[in-house]
């Protein structure tokens, strides 16, 4: 596979991820779908940073230390993607939480439910 | 100097952690702990801006490497500002929170302060979109609080609306670093030349919709009309004068350094404009017919970041009078939509009801104040700054020859000012003496008061001497690249150590 | 401060002293430190607003007593007309101020000449809303009936003319007279027009208040209409009139104010017979009341007369004959005023009424006599009118008719010591009246206390009159039109209220349709563009 392909299957990713957000009723889909999109979106980064024959970018060795540059693949994406999968993370606890709440307030996690607040 | 600023970040993130362990001691200690925090902060923010608005923009250096290789914080004199008076803000609002909230309520408090205060200072995309993500994650799980029904439905809904949000900016991130290979606010600007017009498209409306979930922007925006009336009343005040401008600058400040090359500009310009009208006019439109005093209050705030906009969107091709309008509208909003949060919450929490006829049972004197000087600061009665904000914007909008606008705008205005006159004088003519829950509230209103009133005096004053304001806006394109160029790796060879 | 300036400054400032006087010396509900101090507040503001010959200042000063005026009015409900309306005058003034320093670079009141006769329109327009020429005639009632009644008489006085001082003001400070005929004249005719149509309403009011009010709203338009005509005759017979309006608003409104704090009403049909227990203030209300209706030897003919002979000197008979007839509305309103406060019948409120005491009665007292020697000794107020327009008109004085040379002054004294005469020949000669015993037994036909309207001769007094003027009265109210408005605006209100519906679904489609609509529209733009 190539960098192409990745790339595609990232918008794939987020577009299912959209449609899935936006489609559902259930929160807790929404809350999958959420993730799907994160995903996604953390498989571009991470897929824009690579490059063609290098290893990942973690410096197990002293010699792999001196001559990293031309080794491995761009460290920066990845270092953003974990950032972003821990705050995904975080997302994904307060938004379950919430779904919690949601059925215990509302006896169901259908978003379509929530309709007290208008105009 | 420049490690006041960074503590300004720091503290608040420790005080967040440590409120776990001040927290066994009990609520109040809590309070007072993050009281003291933020009033720390505030000061130390104060310190910045006045040595920024004596000096020249700061730029603060992690870790002995240099931009662009390593991250770095970019303070101008608008920075400086936003970031005192977000501090301002942050320690009004906790003192004037009352004795209703736990130690978790402060705890998330003082994390909410340390991203804002991150968010503006970052010049690194990375930062923006940490801290960025600490701010939104926080404000979800403040709005949803009280976890009554329309707390977790407003919740509910910000959270769902405002993660795509951030995940459609990391994308627009993710864009940016496949095309330039770097996160640096400075150096993105300097290759942001070179983009495609198709790239440059997609990514400025991935920004925009992003960071216009936050900002309130229409249509965007339906969020905050439902996140208000369910949140606690401290939470709404600092949403509505701190989270959602803050959110306004950074994407300002990010069109300001990426999108605004000669060929680009009137497009941005029109867009933006385009964009503030339709948000000021829905919103007050709207507003005009809410029943509910805290829904009220949140249209008004889209309102006026309609107006922030369409003064950026002004400044654009006239400078002197739209980066004034911004500023001025910005600190109105912040002080008149906390003070009148701050109060009319309060108010609405002690009569338990927020309809318009029934909300104003019980207020205090220092809520009668509040509720006619902040009323009349934020429709725009002179002297007060909002007067002086939506002059400069209208005089800025005739000076690009948008007349239809401004008569459309004047008119909308009106409309804004009726229903929040309604809204200040049923807190005047309320019948019964009401009491603040704790000292605190009193002091939190009283000095929002007389700094609203201290901000029209020396507006006057500053008026007639021909004060110049023009250092107040966001640094344009080459001065920022090249303040951070003047202390990055590339002036004098790469120097990575020290 | 120049001389204009100083005349307003002096008159506001005497006027405010007067009124406080009056609140001071009343019971303990007037006597409170606000409103009075926000008298003082408002005061203040004018005395700036009077001083300034710049556009920003005069917009600064005119909006804090707009302001000002809403907060002391104490009815927020009431008076949201007047401020809504206000405002809209004042963004006028505020685009027209914008407009002018855009193109001359400059913020005096004289750049306006520069910026050409739409921005000169533009900035008087809140004068004309403040003063309440139809169509900004809607909010005077709500705003003056639902006033704070400690404020309504400062309202009166002096708030119903500041846009006459705006005009005066503005048009004195422009070097050369401005192109702008058409308006000039159309808003003396609607003066004219809303002059005749608040004499209808003052005279079939039920209420003093509302009565005093719209005849303000009738003389204050003929002051209007005279300085919209710019001449020295016609705009120093205006500012002579707003002396007189003045000091009769003064005058009246103290005596109304004081019965309302002893009777707790304001309606005609709760007063009557007060003249055996208030018989000096019944005289000073009757010489306030015959300066109003503009009879010698009262200071309100001069000025009338003067306003009149400038329209007719100028050819313009058709406001002549329209403020004419106002002003035989204002005959009959005053009569009522009259009537119905001190004569008529006697009512159940008479034993809670005695005379002022003595300081509360000085305002009356003093506008009493300053009306009449405005009246018999007119020189030297004629001499303070011409000062205060020193370089804008040449000094006027009144001492021949347009028909001769006769010596007015001379003509009024003599009118006015016959008609002293005569009063006193009609005193002493003409039988007394007895009064009849009212019954306290039972009748037949019992009079029943609560169906007042029924009995008592005072209510719909000019009955004939307010049929007369009915269609035409209801016609310039413009309540259709607040009709059609508040359907239009609430039918817009309710589509945009309907995009926030609710639903989570809608809301993540206008993500996407944001998200698309800006990609594909800004696309095309660009595309367009290279």
């Amino acid at each position: 596979m190539n960098a192409l392909d990745f790339y595609a299957l990232s918008v794939f990713l987020i577009g299912l991820g959209l449609m899935g957000v936006f489609l559902n009723r259930d929160f807790v889909k929404i809350l999958i779908s959420l993730s799907v999109l994160e995903s996604g979106v953390n498989l571009l980064i991470v897929s824009i940073g690579y490059v063609r024959g290098r290893i990942a970018p973690i410096l197990f060795s002293k010699e792999l230390q001196a001559s990293a540059v031309g080794k491995v693949v761009d460290p920066v994406p990845q270092a953003l993607v974990l950032t972003a999968i821990v705050i995904g993370l975080g997302l994904l606890a307060v938004g379950l939480g919430m779904a919690v709440w949601m059925h215990r307030r509302f006896g169901t996690t259908d978003v379509s439910e929530l309709k007290d607040l208008a105009g | 100097m420049t490690k006041l600023a960074v503590y300004t970040f720091a503290l608040p993130l420790l005080a967040g952690f440590l409120m776990w362990f001040v927290g066994r001691l009990g609520n109040r200690p809590a309070k007072a702990f993050s009281a003291l925090t933020s009033l720390i902060t505030t000061v130390l923010a104060g310190k910045v801006l006045l040595s920024l608005l004596k000096g020249s923009s700061i730029v603060v250096v992690f870790g002995g490497w240099r931009p662009p290789l390593g991250i770095n914080f970019f303070l101008d004199p608008l920075a400086g500002l936003w970031l005192f008076s977000v501090n301002v803000l942050m320690f009004l609002a906790v003192i004037g929170s009352g004795t209703r909230y736990s130690w978790r309520f402060y705890g998330l408090l003082m994390i909410l302060l340390a991203g804002l205060n991150g968010l503006i200072m970052s010049g690194d995309l990375f930062n923006v979109f940490v801290f960025f993500e600490i701010v939104c994650l926080v404000s979800f799980a403040l709005v949803a609080y009280y976890r009554k029904r329309e707390s977790i439905e407003a919740g509910v809904k910000y959270f769902v609306l405002g993660s795509v949000a951030s995940s459609l900016f990391l994308l627009a991130i993710a864009l940016i670093y496949g095309k330039t290979g770097t996160l640096n606010l400075a150096q993105i600007s300097y290759l942001s030349n070179s983009w495609p017009a198709l790239f440059k498209l997609v990514v400025f409306v991935l920004i925009l919709v992003g960071l216009g979930v936050e900002s309130g922007v229409f249509p965007l925006n339906a969020w905050l009309f439902d996140a208000h009336p369910a949140a606690p009343f401290p939470v709404s005040a600092l949403l509505s004068g701190i989270v959602i401008e803050s959110a306004l600058y950074v994407l300002l400040r990010l069109v300001g350094l990426f999108f605004l090359d000669k060929g680009a500009v009137l497009l941005v310009g029109q867009t933006l404009l385009l964009l503030g009208v339709l948000t000021f006019v829905v919103a007050e439109i709207v507003g005009f017919y809410q029943r509910d005093v805290k829904r009220a209050l949140a249209y008004s705030s889209a309102g006026q970041i309609g107006l922030m906009l369409m003064a950026f969107a002004v400044g654009l091709s006239r400078p002197d009078l739209g980066s004034v309008a911004l500023v001025l509208l910005f600190l109105n909003h912040l002080l008149a939509k906390g003070g009148l949060f701050l109060s009319v919450g309060a108010v609405s929490d002690r009569s338990g009801s927020r309809d318009l006829d029934r909300f104003a049972e019980e207020c205090a004197f220092s809520d009668k104040v509040v509720g006619l000087v902040g009323g009349l600061s934020l429709v725009g009665a002179p002297p007060f700054l909002g007067f002086w904000g939506k002059v400069a914007l209208v005089f800025g909008l005739l000076a690009i020859n948008m007349y239809a606008l401004v008569g459309i705008v004047l008119a909308v205005m009106v409309l804004e000012a009726i229903y929040l006159m309604r809204i200040s004088s049923a807190m005047l003519t309320a019948k019964g003496e009401g009491r603040q829950d704790c000292p605190g509230q009193a002091l939190s209103l009283w000095v929002l008061s007389l700094l609203m009133l201290g901000a029209g005096v020396l507006a006057v004053y500053g008026v007639k001497k021909g004060v110049d304001l023009s250092r107040l806006r966001f640094t344009p394109k080459q001065e920022y690249i090249q303040t951070v160029y003047d202390v990055s790796a590339y002036k004098g060879g790469v120097d990575i150590d020290g | 401060m120049d001389r204009l300036g100083l005349l307003f400054t002096w008159l506001t400032l005497g006027l405010a002293g007067l009124q406080i006087l009056f609140l001071l010396a009343g019971d303990r509900y007037t006597r409170r430190p606000w409103p009075i101090l926000g008298i003082l507040l408002l005061t203040l503001v004018l005395v700036g607003l009077y001083s300034t010959k710049d556009m920003l200042y005069f917009f600064l000063f005119w909006s804090a007593s707009t302001w000002l005026t809403f907060i002391l009015s104490n009815n927020p409900r009431k008076a949201f007309g007047y401020l809504w309306v206000s405002l809209l005058g004042e963004f006028a003034m505020l685009s027209a101020i914008g407009y002018t320093y855009a193109v001359t670079g400059s913020t005096a009141l004289s750049s306006l000449a520069k910026a050409g006769p739409t921005a000169i329109a533009l900035f008087c327009l809140p004068f004309v809303v403040k003063t309440g020429v139809i169509p900004f005639n809607f909010w005077i009632g709500d705003l003056y009936t639902g006033s704070d009644k400690r404020f309504v008489l400062f309202l009166s006085a002096i708030i119903s003319k500041l846009g006459v001082f705006g005009i005066l003001r503005t048009v004195s400070e422009l070097p050369s007279l401005p192109n702008l005929a058409v308006w000039q004249n159309l808003f003396i005719y609607l003066a004219g027009i809303t002059a005749i149509w608040s004499a209808f309403k003052a005279v079939g009011s039920e209420d003093a208040i509302e009565a005093l009010s719209f005849s303000s709203l009738s003389q204050v338009t003929f002051i209007f209409a005279s300085v919209l005509l710019w001449s020295a005759v016609s705009v120093s017979g205006a500012v002579l009139h707003y002396i007189n309006h003045m000091l009769i608003k003064l005058g009246m409104f103290s005596v109304v104010i004081y019965i309302w704090r002893k009777i707790g009403s304001t309606e005609y049909t709760a007063m009557g017979d007060f003249v055996r227990r208030m018989p000096v203030s019944f005289l000073f209300f009757l010489m306030l009341g015959i300066s109003l209706a503009g009879v010698p030897p009262m200071g309100g003919f001069n000025s009338k007369w003067l306003m009149y002979e400038a329209f007719i000197s100028k050819g313009r008979l058709l406001p002549v004959l329209l403020f004419f007839v106002a002003g035989v509305g204002s005959f009959l309103y005053v009569y009522r005023l009259l009537h119905s406060i001190f004569l008529g019948r006697k009512k159940a409120s008479i034993s809670l009424v005695k005379e002022m005491n003595p300081l509360q009665i000085i305002p009356l007292v003093v506008s009493g006599l300053v009306s009449f020697l405005i009246g018999a000794y007119v020189k030297p107020f004629m001499g303070l009118t011409s000062r205060a327009l020193t370089g804008i008109f040449d000094p006027v004085t009144i001492t021949k008719t347009s028909i001769g040379l006769v010596n007015l002054s001379l003509v009024l004294e003599v009118f006015g010591l016959l008609l002293g005469v005569v009063v006193i020949l009609f005193w002493i000669l003409l039988p007394k009246h007895r009064y009849a015993p009212d019954t306290e037994g039972y009748t037949a036909a019992a009079y029943l206390p609560e169906q007042i309207r029924l009995w008592d001769y005072s209510y719909n007094f000019y009955a004939p009159v307010n049929r007369l003027g009915k269609a035409f009265v209801d016609l310039f109210s413009l309540g259709w039109l607040a009709g059609f408005w508040k359907e239009y605006i609430a039918g817009l209100g309710l589509v945009l209220r309907g995009l926030y519906n609710g639903r989570l679904a809608t809301y993540g489609a206008y993500i996407m349709l944001t998200l698309s609509g800006l990609i594909v529209a800004l696309s095309l733009l660009v595309s367009k563009g290279s």
